[in-house]
């Protein structure tokens, strides 16, 4: 039988934590190390206890919920942190992802959906409660959106060279394949590097391949 | 021994697994639960319960115009949220008037919390 998953429940409401550590403890592959008050207690035990799975509210005193999974995934990168919070604002949910949360339930799940939340955290997953996810999609696709508006828009000649500079053509061989003259091909990639704010042939390259722009 | 016959009404499903994960005691019998306060009222009239636990909004009124019938129908109401740590206690008490001296005695009685 694999090890049980190891879980410490940090969460300053009491009804809260005492009822979720003996639902959780009803599982046979889970078993509650510890509960915290707060965010500092939290990060303490964590420490102490090492557990693979921490339940984190964010509202808590002393320390944060937010503040904790900081300082615990700096200490302890392995622990996954799994947010179960009230909070649906997307403020709070994309600052507990970049603090380093694996995951994030609202505590209107049901029972079924925190406890296939804590399997999955667990072994290294990402589970994201279903509308807070759409949310983490809509940001990520309204990024797209403004990335090609926002990057600077080239001719099809410049696009053309920095494709040849990016495979390693000289400008006297580029200016040959084009059948242009040299000092044509190097106004054409000064102005590249102007466009890009680049200096250097070598950063074109970079350009280039980030880009999807290599021959 | 006497036994607390306990009814949830209850918005999120994890204030509800908590609460009767907690009232695993052999002086507590949870006789029922439900997350529509209408269907609440019925079955409360129907069960007779002596306590009734309410999950709260966190920004609500501790007690409004859906609670208040059930308050009055008499068991003592506990209406917490999942937002803190409060919880209010209400006790609907009814009696009758003989003397006008009575309602003396009832306003200088010292309640349960001084």
């Amino acid at each position: 039988m694999p090890d049980a998953i190891k879980i410490l429940v940090a969460d300053d409401h009491t009804v809260m934590r005492s009822g979720l550590k003996l639902l959780l403890e009803g599982e046979s592959d889970f078993e509650v190390v510890g509960e915290a008050t707060t965010g500092g207690e939290a990060t303490r035990l964590c420490a102490q206890l090492q557990p693979n799975v921490v339940l984190m509210d964010i509202g808590m005193p002393e320390m944060n919920g937010l503040e904790a999974t900081r300082v615990i995934k700096k200490e302890n990168p392995s622990i996954h942190i799994l947010v179960l919070t009230m909070h649906r604002s997307e403020e709070y949910f994309f600052q507990m992802l970049e603090a380093g949360a694996s995951g994030y339930v609202l505590k209107g799940a049901e029972t079924g959906e925190l406890i296939h939340a804590i399997r999955a955290v667990a072994q290294g997953d990402v589970f994201l409660y279903p509308s807070m996810a759409r949310r983490l999609v809509q940001e990520y696709l309204s990024g797209l959106e403004v990335t090609p508006s926002s990057e600077p828009s080239l001719t099809p000649r410049e696009r053309e060279i920095l494709r040849l500079i990016a495979g390693g053509y000289s400008g006297k061989e580029i200016a040959e394949k084009l059948v242009i003259s040299p000092s044509t091909v190097h106004s054409h990639s000064t102005n590249l590097m102007a466009k890009l704010n680049l200096n250097t042939r070598h950063e074109l390259v970079r350009y280039a391949r980030d880009h999807g722009l290599l021959p | 021994m006497k036994i607390s016959i306990v009814f949830v009404i209850w918005t999120n499903p994890l204030f509800l697994e908590s609460i009767r994960a907690l009232l695993n005691h052999p002086e507590i019998q949870l006789v029922g639960d439900s997350s529509d306060v209408s269907q609440a009222q019925k079955e409360i009239t129907s069960l007779r319960p002596n306590v009734v636990i309410i999950e709260g909004n966190p920004d609500g009124n501790p007690i409004d115009s859906e609670t208040l019938p059930i308050l009055k129908s008499g068991p003592r109401v506990i209406q917490m949220n999942m937002g803190d740590n409060e919880i209010y206690i209400f006790q609907h008490q009814h009696r009758t008037l003989v003397d006008a001296k009575d309602l003396l005695t009832i306003i200088l009685e010292k309640g349960d919390v001084e």
